[in-house]
């Protein structure tokens, strides 16, 4: 089934290091949204709802 | 074997701190790079009007990459009337002015649509004069008190520039800065500490300098009403699309009244009748216009500083009684002596020029433009010779 297939994609089911791997990739993924979240706030005039670009 | 929750979690706080620390370091890197490239001046979609507020090093790298020792940086503050409204890309009056000048001399428009002399272009100067590097300011200003570059559209500049530590020192500017902070309206205070706080934290952490970077180099992700048919192109993509001034039989054509209530209002509140059939300066506004004067703009700038006041069309000057066009021409010539008493050197700019060089009341078509560049010229040979 579907569910099982994307299941099977996750990292846990991986090898400990490949898993490790995503997971620190998806990390700096998370750490540029951070920061990119810091200048769309600062932003003078935009409504936050536009942090969702 | 499948990695532990743990060993999870601390994959993703590494890379996140890996993520954020490697965006701070491509910020303070970019803030020493980044700028628009082809640069004529701050157009409108490089500009607040698109949601585009270029960081103060954007800025003082433009002078930066022009400048070579030998030069002399001629930076272009002020509002629309200096950065060229009414006249396109390819025949804007500061190109005029760089041909004038020679190659002793590098000019770089700064000006913004509706600025302050004491904004954008006048911090860079300050910052450029704190390098040691020579340079002259040119700027327009309207009659009357001045405001202060943290009290308008622009005022991140001038925090930006702040929290880098790029201005003169300038207790007078410090002392009332101060005084705010502590006396003014509480929600006043609350909007000055947010604006701080804010360039600090932004000094800090360098988002400013690299999204910015990106939004003009590689995609914006910000909608704008100018730029809603591809908003996510980078903004480098967007020509200077600023028109040249229609023919002139087709200017002048909208809001007679309300022109002409502007025209007057550019004397009507700084003079009152003397008695003797003459005016004299209102007191409350020349006042405050001193100690605006003394307090914005520090000492070091001043002898290097060209100030314009801005008249009106004549289109709309002719049509004044004569008791208003006295009047006019007397806070002109009064106001002119004012920024000179503060050691800066000011000239009426546009009362020889003819409704044909302007392309709305106070904005120049390309002939005014080049008679503007003519002017700013022999003033600025005045003032400093290389």
């Amino acid at each position: 089934m579907l569910p099982d297939r994307l299941r099977s994609l996750w990292p846990p089911r991986w090898p400990a290091p490949v898993a490790l791997l995503a997971w620190f990739a998806w990390g700096v993924i998370l750490g540029l949204f951070l920061h990119y979240v810091f200048y769309r706030v600062s932003l003078p005039v935009e409504p936050f709802i536009y942090v969702a670009f | 074997m499948p990695a532990t929750a743990r060993a999870r979690s601390l994959a993703l706080l590494l890379g996140l701190a890996a993520g954020f620390a490697g965006a701070v370091f491509e910020g303070h890197r970019a803030a020493h790079y980044s700028k628009p490239s082809g640069f004529r001046r701050l157009h409108q979609r490089i500009s607040p009007e698109s949601s585009f507020y270029p960081p103060f090093s954007m800025l003082e790298n433009l002078a930066l990459a022009r400048w070579q020792p030998g030069k002399t940086v001629v930076i272009i503050g002020g509002n629309s009337v200096l950065e060229g409204a009414g006249q396109s890309a390819d025949h804007l009056w500061s190109l005029r002015l760089q041909e004038l000048l020679g190659d002793r001399y590098v000019v770089v428009n700064l000006a913004f649509s509706g600025a302050y002399p004491s904004e954008g272009g006048a911090l860079v100067a300050e910052s450029l004069l704190k390098r040691h590097i020579p340079v002259l300011y040119v700027a327009n200003a309207a009659n009357g008190p001045q405001a202060r570059p943290y009290e308008s559209t622009y005022g991140w500049l001038f925090w930006d520039a702040r929290a880098h530590d790029r201005l003169l020192f300038n207790p007078a500017r410090t002392a009332e800065l101060d005084l705010r902070f502590t006396s003014a309206l509480p929600v006043v205070r609350a909007q000055l500490r947010t604006s701080e706080l804010s360039a600090r934290l932004n000094a800090l952490l360098g988002f400013e300098e690299l999204w910015h970077h990106v939004a003009y180099r590689h995609f914006s992700t910000i909608w704008t009403f100018v730029t809603r048919d591809r908003f996510w192109r980078p903004r480098q993509d967007f020509p200077d699309w600023g028109p040249d001034a229609p023919p002139p039989d087709q200017r002048y054509r909208d809001n007679f009244d309300v022109e002409m209530i502007i025209t007057r209002g550019a004397s009507q509140t700084f003079a009152e009748p003397d008695g003797q059939g003459g005016w004299r300066a209102a007191a409350g506004p020349l006042h405050q216009a001193d100690i605006d004067i003394e307090e914005i703009f520090p000492q070091l700038l001043r002898p290097r500083m060209l100030l314009l006041l801005s008249q009106s069309s004549p289109y709309y000057r002719d049509r004044l009684t004569p008791e208003e066009r006295a009047r006019d021409t007397f806070v002109f010539r009064t106001y002119e002596q004012v920024w000179r008493r503060h050691g800066i050197h000011a000239v009426i700019a546009g009362s020889d020029f003819t409704a044909d060089d302007f392309a709305d009341r106070i904005h120049l078509a390309p002939a005014g433009g080049q008679k503007l560049a003519e002017l700013v010229a022999r003033e600025l040979r005045q003032l400093h010779s290389p």
